[in-house]
């Protein structure tokens, strides 16, 4: 009797024991959780950069740029943000260590607990308490059968739900449609088939740079040397030639008509003409036009399988390879002193217009990307920008793809997939007409007459004193863009002055005097620098550390407009025709 | 009443991983502050020599649990044994490599797809295989991590009703054959991304892991081992080996006596008990049913095969290549604006979109075939359970079930014999020790 008691006694210090454990641990966790879950809830919540307080002083950074004492706030209230915040963190951290090993310790003495008080097997006389007979079998065969049904009107409402994959039909994958204009299942083109074309003003990216290096180096118009054919344009334009496989566009107008054209690569035919006015669209009253930018000034884009062309009336349309219009848009005549004359860009199935006018005051610049199917927009970004005559170019950089624009007073770059501002630099003034460049992961950005302005690529926000690499101030272009290739930037101003720049430093390496005019920008092509000069003198010039004329070639006619480089030839827009030079 | 401090704590354990949702990161401070980022550095791989130790373990692990299930029948054995394994398979080595992930590896290894499958992941797909064939399910009484944290947190188990275990319990038949299908095309690894446990043993994961996990725990603390019962599709390949195994888990040590003492000592419904004596009445409908039952079989696989090739466009969307190139597409016909992370980068590879179509629809044929073979798979299971529950079986005393049963041992100190046979075996070692 006395053992039994004495077991009996031990077994219910024990449970007492454990219980107890388990209460103290229960309550010591239950206090560790409701601690833990406030700091879960405040961590959640808390966003070091949402601050109010620190968006209103970079919003105000940004209007004195030059205020130290409010650098050191910024900087100072950002710390003690961030330091807030990996309190918490640390504290989350220890404390869920701590409920772990309370909730532990809970689990097995509440358990143990539970064992020793467990109550002995008391059997109902009679029916077994989990019976099994024929009705139970005959339920759960339903039951069965239903999940069947369930699980088989899940299947079929996949099965009939709309394809919207990939399928065979679809894509025509194996059916190549030989005429090389298509050039995948979808129509976008590849990147090789993107360098190799000339697309859109100055080129695939709108760098001035040749894909080849096998283009003529000597003509002469007035002989016909190496001029494999000339075609007459029909009415006037500034803009440059674009190539797309065996087909060469441009586009022309004056107050009346804005016109299209399709010339045949191979003998300059005219292969169509089209007209560009959308008839149920209301025309714009009659305005004057700068005889420097003319009606048709933009340069024309393409996808591979459209072309788009804008006018300075805003008139802006896209026609398919045949001719045949796609879509149209009256952008509205936009507010510019000298006409609009920013040219198209095209990245996939986006079509960029740049659209500046105005003042800074009247906020009415904006970048629109269009898509290229419908004419219908997928974003537009209003841009803190006055009129402006530069192109955007659309670059790969290393953080991805980039649409880069520059006006008065910011060069600006977007997310060409949704608009969004990646970065910013400030202080680019007078009337902007030379479009950026890009190389290496430096973007060139030009304020006329002032400086040059050199740009990493990889920054966020205001990167006006963090990413500018170097500026120059002499021979600054007023009209032509720059034009490099990382190693070397050259800059070409209207009235003749070559510049070569160090990319890297941005140290003047040489500069020479041409004493001709110019409107065209320079183009790349391998190590030779094509400079085209009004009178339509093409200057061929090493581009290399020191200065070297390479040789000249007289085209015979006025030229404004850039060159296009295809494979072995040039093609080039003088004020009345359209020349092939080539072998 | 007890058990409601634990339900609050494994309700509020959701809020918990503040640190793994502070994962996300905020970009640096646009200014220069001096400040040098650190490199990023990558982790040491795990010395190799330790992807033998894991095995080895798990083979002992094997091992004492199948003597302490069948030889030695301790439930405190067992009970310490899972503990052991619930630290080191499931928090030391964060439940990975794991036997039930493994199913995933062998069969894309097995597509010959050029996946080698590493030799730790085979032993842990076939130990507890084998073990399986020869003493049944010792897996997963006291060796899988999985089921430890259940057992662990299990308080008052709520007894199923029949009709619903064996309905539930095709949900691992099905979901087995989804994870055998999305890894087998190479798509991804169901049973690892929907794992309930893996974040409370790693201490971090998404909120919908972690949220995962403590629902499932909190189930288990009225409910045995819901995870196991209803979703394991490991647990399925044990039980199918378990109905053939060598040597089975029995109640009593050596006879029932029908005591009914041990009716409801199994929390995970695995006890069936002796059935009454057959009567003539209802015999031939019976027989017509089975026989009704039988001949659906074929006509289900081919229904659920039909449907399951019908779905084939719709699963293969899981695969990567898939919904990549249909981005490409949608994004290159105008069909969608603008460009996603996986298309952009897809594009700086320079690749031509017609080689991704092309393996895109490839992969689709693929998913056709495995979507046809997992219907047909889901009909087979479907009717034969359909036909299991027309069978009638006869049974003299209280068994476990063997394809259920997850010998655990909770049942062997219901059953007198049992105390009779330790009893007995203390006095024979009293004896040994005297002389």
């Amino acid at each position: 009797m006395n053992t039994m008691d004495t077991t009996t006694t031990s077994s219910q210090a024990t449970y007492q024991t454990a219980l107890r454990t388990a209460v103290m641990t229960g309550v010591f966790s239950a206090v560790v959780c409701a601690l833990l879950v406030v700091n879960s809830y405040r961590s959640l919540a808390y966003d070091p950069l949402a601050s109010r307080e620190l968006k209103k002083l970079k919003a105000t950074l940004v209007r004195q740029p030059e205020e130290e004492a409010l650098k050191n706030r910024i900087r100072k209230l950002d710390l003690d943000l961030r330091q807030k915040y990996f309190r918490q963190r640390e504290l989350s951290s220890r404390g869920t260590d701590l409920f772990l090993l309370g909730t532990i310790l809970f689990v097995l003495s509440s358990q143990y607990a539970a064992v020793l008080r467990k109550r002995l097997p008391l059997p109902k006389p009679g029916r077994t308490s989990n019976p099994w007979d024929a009705r139970t079998a005959w339920i759960t065969r339903w039951w069965v059968g239903g999940l069947g049904v369930a699980f088989a009107a899940l299947l079929i409402s996949y099965a009939l739900k709309p394809q919207r994959a990939l399928t065979r039909e679809s894509l025509k994958v194996a059916s190549a449609d030989g005429t090389g204009q298509s050039q995948n299942a979808g129509g976008v083109p590849t990147p090789e088939e993107w360098k190799k074309n000339w697309p859109s003003f100055r080129g695939a990216e709108g760098l001035g740079v040749s894909a080849f290096t096998d283009v003529p180096t000597s003509w002469d118009g007035a002989t016909g040397k190496g001029v494999l054919w000339k075609a007459p344009v029909p009415l006037p334009g500034m803009n440059s030639p674009i190539v797309w496989n065996d087909r060469v566009f441009l586009s022309g107008a004056n107050e009346t008509q804005h016109e299209v054209y399709c010339f045949e690569a191979k003998t300059g035919r005219v292969l169509w003409r089209a007209s560009a006015e959308d008839r149920g669209a209301s025309q714009p009253q009659s305005f004057d036009i700068s005889p420097e930018t003319s009606y048709a000034a933009p340069t024309m884009a393409t996808d591979g399988q459209r072309v788009f062309a804008l006018f300075a009336t805003g008139a802006l349309a896209a026609f398919d390879f045949e001719g045949k219009k796609a879509w149209t848009q009256n952008l509205g005549l936009p507010q510019n002193s000298y006409g609009h004359s920013s040219s198209l860009a095209v990245s996939r199935n986006l079509l960029f217009v740049l659209f500046d006018q105005g003042s800074i005051e009247d906020k009415k610049s904006k970048l629109l990307a269009l898509d290229t199917e419908t004419g219908k927009t997928v974003w537009q970004q209003k841009r803190p920008v006055g009129s402006n005559w530069t192109s955007p170019i659309v670059v790969e950089t290393e953080k991805g793809q980039q649409v880069i624009t520059v006006a008065n007073p910011w060069a600006i770059a977007y997310d060409p997939a949704k608009g969004e501002e990646l970065w910013r630099v400030g202080e680019i003034g007078g009337e902007t007409a030379p479009s950026p460049t890009f190389a290496k992961g430096v973007a060139f950005a030009v304020a006329p007459g002032e400086k040059l302005v050199a740009i990493r690529t990889d920054g966020r926000g205001d990167v006006s004193k963090t990413k500018t690499v170097w500026t120059a101030d002499q021979n600054i272009p007023d009209i032509c863009s720059p034009v490099s290739n990382g190693d070397l930037v050259f800059l070409l101003t209207s009235s003749g002055a070559v510049t070569c720049y160090d990319g890297e430093e941005g140290k003047k390496l040489w500069e020479q005097y041409l004493d001709v005019n110019f409107r065209s920008s320079p183009s790349l092509v391998g190590d030779k620098l094509y400079l085209l000069s009004e009178e339509g003198v093409m200057f061929i010039v090493a581009a290399d550390k020191q200065y070297k004329l390479l040789g000249k070639a007289k085209l015979g006619e006025q030229c404004y407009a850039c060159p296009a480089f295809a494979e072995g030839r040039i093609y080039l827009r003088g004020k009345q025709n359209l020349y092939c030079l080539g072998k | 009443m007890r058990f409601v401090p634990v339900v609050a704590f494994l309700l509020l354990l959701p809020l918990l991983p503040g640190s793994a949702l502070a994962s996300e990161r905020f970009p640096p401070p646009d200014f220069e502050t001096g400040y040098k980022q650190p490199q990023t550095i990558t982790p040491h791989a795990r010395w190799p020599v330790l992807e033998y130790l894991d095995v080895f373990v798990l083979a002992g692990a094997l091992g004492l649990s199948a003597y302490l299930v069948m030889k030695k029948r301790s439930r405190r054995g067992i009970a310490a044994l899972s503990i052991f394994s619930l630290a080191y398979f499931g928090f030391y080595r964060q439940g990975c490599v794991c036997a039930i992930g493994s199913i995933q590896n062998v069969a894309l290894g097995l597509m010959g797809s050029g996946y080698h499958v590493p030799f730790s992941v085979v032993a842990f797909f076939l130990l507890p295989l084998l073990f399986a064939l020869f003493f049944g399910r010792t897996f997963c009484a006291a060796v899988c991590p999985h089921g430890a944290i259940q057992d662990v947190v299990l308080l008052r188990p709520l007894r199923v009703p029949g009709w619903l275990e064996h309905t539930l319990g095709l949900l691992a038949y099905i979901y087995l054959g989804a994870a055998v299908v999305f890894a087998a095309t190479g798509s991804a690894f169901i049973l690892c991304e929907y794992d309930p446990f893996i974040a409370l043993f790693r201490l971090t994961g998404s909120f919908e892991m972690v949220t995962l996990g403590v629902c499932f725990l909190v189930i288990a603390l009225f409910v045995g081992r819901p995870y196991c019962r209803f979703l394991c599709p490991y647990g399925v390949l044990l039980g199918l080996l378990s109905r053939v195994s060598k040597y089975r888990v029995t109640i009593y040590p050596d006879k029932c006596i029908k005591c009914r003492l041990c009716e409801d000592s199994c929390p995970y419904g695995a006890i069936r008990e002796p059935t009454p004596e057959p009567v003539a009445v209802g015999r031939a409908a019976g027989r017509k049913t089975l026989l009704l039952f039988m001949a659906l079989l074929p006509v289900l696989i081919a229904i659920f095969s039909w449907m399951g090739v019908g779905i084939g466009p719709s699963l293969a969307r899981s695969n990567a290549t898939v919904r990549v190139a249909e981005r490409v597409w949608r994004e290159d016909t105008g069909k969608a604006s603008g460009t996603t992370k996986a298309s952009s980068a897809f594009r700086y590879t320079g690749q031509p979109p017609q080689k991704l179509y092309k393996e895109a629809l490839q992969i689709g044929r693929r998913f056709r075939t495995a979507g046809g073979l997992f219907g047909a798979w889901v009909g087979l299971v479907i009717g034969l359970k359909l036909i299991a529950l027309s069978v009638k079986r006869r049974r003299f005393e209280y068994e476990a079930d063997r394809a259920a049963c997850v010998a655990c041992g909770r049942c062997y100190p219901y059953c007198p014999e049992e105390h009779v046979r330790l009893k007995a075996l203390a006095e024979i070692m009293a004896k040994e020790a005297v002389t």
